[in-house]
């Protein structure tokens, strides 16, 4: 699998099925899956959409850590 | 469609999955009122089969409105699953007692099936990542290259005689009373908090109404709502035509729309079963609540092209045994080449 997840996610992901964050780096060492729960890229969304939806959470998230939708 | 879910190109998502995310937003208001509809009303009936048991009324009566509660226990459940998508609540605290309670009443330890049940969302129709969350399907190949001894347990574990009577009883009631292969310590501590929790209630019962009454009135709703709750998790990926690939090859949305089945219920079974039979709309967005799922499925012309199963199709699903890589199909112990 081509481990080089496209730019436009920035540069961490939120995971949609255990809503963890984690960096894009880190996906990709998870063979693009989700390090907490393995979800795949599909159910990953960029921080920065996280972000808009709640506005009071940083521009740089906890890596490994839960945010809510 | 292409395989936007692997390579994370998200600009190659179609339209109608971001507007998808429209419904995801979950309210206390919807979550409130259907909760009192189905939950509190359920609380209430136990109370009244209690009283009838303890008073010696004919067991018939009670067996009868075990159906009904058995009903609304299932509907309760769907609640935790949603719960466990931190789609009920917009609260994630209220979304965690919810689903610890429900897991109670039904003996599900929460933190742990919500683990497993995630695990399931990331790899539903993966063959090479079956094994947590998900009812055991062999492949062709594996069953006839498996020894006699495990082909006769597969035979019997598939047998629905077992899955949905005494299967259904023993997983809920027995297998869940311990932590599973793999699971992390939080999950681990919630088996253990979730039995401590159900030995102090059943206890409390026998200090009150008596361990009989207790027995008479949740074993028969229990044993009803799992059997239902393991049908209707089995329907929801085991069916003719459902897309099984190999890790190389999995495609999300393949697998939401073809691996994941569309269950079309009657208006009733539908309420009670809480729109879960809207199963691939759920798999697409598994954080849209049980209480949007039938306005986003009307508002998505790309999930309503599903060919749905109905109440008697879905039979059929219970001859399907294996799946067959070479013909991408699923088939019965009885048609395996001889």
């Amino acid at each position: 699998m081509d481990n080089t997840i496209d730019a436009s996610f920035g540069e961490y992901l939120w995971c949609e099925l255990c809503g963890f964050v984690y960096s894009r780096a880190a996906w990709a060492a998870a063979d693009n899956t989700c390090p907490n729960c393995g979800a795949s890229l599909a159910n990953a969304r960029p921080w920065e959409e996280i972000r808009q939806l709640n506005p009071k959470y940083p521009a740089i998230p906890v890596e490994g850590k839960e945010y809510l939708l | 469609m292409s395989d936007a879910g692997n390579t994370g190109h998200r600009s190659e998502r179609p339209a109608w999955y971001q507007e998808l995310g429209e419904y995801e937003k979950p309210d206390y208001r919807s979550a409130v009122r259907q909760l009192s509809t189905a939950t509190v009303p359920l609380l209430g009936l136990y109370a009244l089969m209690l009283y009838m048991a303890t008073r010696e009324y004919h067991y018939g009566i009670i067996l009868a409105l075990s159906i009904l509660a058995a009903g609304l226990l299932i509907r309760s459940f769907i609640f935790l699953h949603d719960a466990c998508h931190g789609s009920f609540f917009p609260s994630p605290r209220a979304n965690s007692i919810l689903g610890f309670i429900v897991g109670v009443m039904t003996l599900t330890p929460y933190g742990q099936w919500r683990w497993s049940h995630l695990a399931h969302h990331a790899s539903f129709g993966n063959l090479d990542r079956r094994g947590i969350g998900d009812i055991k399907v062999m492949t062709v190949r594996e069953y006839q290259a498996a020894p006699r001894r495990e082909q006769i347990a597969y035979r019997f574990y598939r047998h629905p005689l077992l899955m949905f009577g005494l299967g259904s009883t023993v997983l809920f009631s027995l297998i869940y009373r311990f932590p599973l292969k793999g699971a992390k310590p939080r999950e681990r501590n919630s088996v253990w908090f979730t039995d401590v929790t159900i030995l102090a209630l059943v206890a409390a019962a026998c200090l009150t109404v008596g361990i009989r009454p207790f027995l008479l009135v949740a074993a028969p709703v229990w044993i009803i709502a799992w059997a239902v709750g393991v049908w209707l998790f089995y329907v929801q990926h085991q069916f003719q035509g459902v897309y099984w690939a190999r890790q190389a090859d999995w495609d999300f949305f393949r697998a939401s729309l073809e691996g994941s089945s569309y269950y079309r219920l009657p208006k009733v079974l539908q309420w009670f079963t809480g729109n879960i039979g809207l199963h691939h709309l759920h798999h697409l967005r598994p954080r849209i609540p049980n209480y949007r799922l039938q306005q986003a499925y009307d508002a998505t012309p790309a999930v309503q092209a599903v060919t749905p199963l109905t109440p008697r199709t879905s039979l059929a699903s219970l001859r399907l045994n294996l799946y067959d890589e070479e013909r991408r199909l699923m088939i019965s112990f009885h048609d395996l080449p001889r």
